[in-house]
């Protein structure tokens, strides 16, 4: 079960004991990870699971798909470490992995 | 007025306690006559609690509490948008994706989506700032003007039907239409307005199927939902959706927050003097006067709230209440820049309004050109503003005043 951490706007962090083929968005909402709304349950058709990828994980992570790419045009402050947590599946290589919550997903 | 043409009150289900049986009519409520969100704070108080059964406009619960309203919209599985398989006789022509449920709403969403980020609106932005420079320039000498028909109806309206690509000569023929869209009126009222709305979009998808412009219809028709185009009837279901959510929604908005600051002197100068305060006031006062309220329909019984919700029963989430309760807003009438809760103005879950970076775009740009080029204004004190409740609550008469600038 790879290790998750989350860590919200306001300096709080959250380590989760993730499952394999959960999503980001999932592994969080379970374990009462604030600040992560995911108002379409998952469907990649709201931009409010928005998180951004800790430096340096972006390469293991890997891209957005396209679909992704198009819907995380929707978020305000968007970087290239943003991603839509909903649409990244926890793997073993993801085992440490640290992702920041925005302050909104408004 | 609209109350005459309100479906007639509904015999209380033998489910529903006698002690949440309230009388709130969403059309014409005495409570609301004077003011529409004193009137609201008034029913919060008055209520039997967070959500009570009306019999008025075929009977509905409804509900006025915040955690309530957002736990709802964020479970269409229990509460449905599209009330064909429990309620069918309440039916219309779908709009599309707000009539749409989970799992096919979510590749009509997208669609609009991609068409509303910040960076395809940012194009918008210089047509929007000469629209309204046009519209202050044709009152500011006078000192006096009806907000509504002089700036926050023709400007998102304006805007809205030039992205889509509606005739702008029928605007004033467009808003009589819509002000019937946004009552609790039976369905087949409702449903001879969207005949009309369609019986107008047909032929302009037709001409652009044939010749493509720099328009939401042209883009709509070659859409992309899973892979395939949509079918002809499924862009009219996004033109009827389009028409409803475009043409009667940002204009409240504007409306009130300019009432607001013609009433609250301090905070209008504090924003002029501010502007980098524009954006928490815009959210802000969205929260304070929230004017949309939805409805849903209950797929499988459902207690979670304490109250026993039914297999058919419909729900209003009275959200212009539910962004005046105090357990989230303490002190929920005093406007203050930075609360912690996020309002439901835009409401939540799937179905959240795909239109809000459009919303806030325009509302930026109204509260920044109007607080620099407008003198102090204020409620002109000779002629009250006009209102109406419903579905969609609005104002349609704002008088203000102010001293003309010098010369």
């Amino acid at each position: 079960m790879p290790k998750i951490t989350y860590q919200t706007h306001d300096g709080r962090t959250f380590a989760v004991d993730a499952n394999l083929g959960q999503s980001l968005m999932e592994a969080a909402v379970k374990n009462s990870v604030p600040g992560i709304e995911a108002d379409c349950g998952g469907a990649c058709a709201c931009a409010t699971c928005h998180v951004y990828l800790d430096a340096g994980w972006r390469e293991v992570v890997g891209p957005p798909a396209d679909l992704e790419a198009s819907m995380l045009d929707f978020v305000g402050e968007v970087t290239p470490d943003s991603r839509l947590a909903c649409q990244i599946s926890v793997n073993e290589r993801l085992e440490g992995l640290v992702v920041r919550i925005p302050g909104t997903q408004r | 007025m609209y109350g005459a043409h309100s479906t007639p009150d509904a015999v209380v289900p033998a489910h529903v306690p006698t002690h949440l049986v309230f009388d709130f009519n969403l059309n014409d409520d005495p409570r609301l006559r004077a003011d529409l969100h004193d009137g609201l704070l008034a029913l919060r108080q008055a209520a039997p609690g967070p959500i009570f059964f009306s019999p008025r406009n075929g009977g509905n619960w409804v509900v006025t509490g915040h955690q309530e309203c957002h736990a709802i919209a964020r479970n269409p599985q229990v509460f449905a948008n599209n009330p064909i398989t429990v309620r069918p006789e309440l039916a219309q022509t779908p709009r599309i994706p707000v009539s749409i449920d989970p799992p096919d709403h979510a590749a009509y969403r997208r669609v609009l989506m991609e068409q509303l980020t910040p960076r395809a609106l940012a194009r918008l932005e210089p047509d929007i700032h000469d629209t309204l420079n046009d519209l202050i320039d044709r009152v500011i000498e006078t000192g006096r003007c009806d907000f509504v028909p002089a700036v926050s109806e023709p400007l998102p309206v304006w805007v809205f039907m030039r992205m889509m690509g509606f005739p702008l000569e029928r605007y004033k023929e467009f808003r009589e239409w819509v002000g019937t869209l946004v009552q609790f009126l039976p369905p087949q009222v409702r449903q001879k307005t969207l005949d009309l709305v369609a019986e107008m979009s047909a032929p302009l998808i037709q001409e652009r199927m044939a010749d493509r412009r720099d328009d939401l219809i042209s883009r709509l028709i070659d859409a992309d939902i899973d892979g395939r185009k949509p079918t002809f009837d499924e862009v009219i279901s996004y033109c009827l959706m389009l028409f409803v959510a475009g043409l009667d929604t940002v204009v409240n908005a504007m409306s009130f927050g300019v009432r607001h600051l013609a009433m609250d002197q301090q905070l209008q100068a504090q924003l002029r003097e501010d502007p980098a305060l524009i954006p928490d006031a815009i959210e802000e006062l969205l929260r304070r006067y929230s004017f949309a309220n939805p409805v849903r329909f209950v797929l499988q019984d459902h207690d979670a709230f304490g109250v026993p919700l039914r297999r058919g029963d419909v729900v209003t989430l009275l959200l212009s209440a539910a962004d005046l309760d105090e357990r989230a807003f303490p002190a929920p009438t005093r406007v203050e820049l930075h609360r912690a809760t996020p309002h439901l103005a835009f409401n939540a879950g799937p179905h959240r309004c795909v239109g809000l970076h459009l919303a806030r775009m325009e509302l930026r740009i109204l509260y920044e050109t109007w607080l620099r080029r407008m003198p102090t204004f204020r409620l002109d004190p000779d002629r009250p503003w006009r209102f109406h409740q419903g579905t969609v609550m609005g104002i349609e008469s704002l008088p203000l005043v102010w001293d003309p600038p010098a010369r």
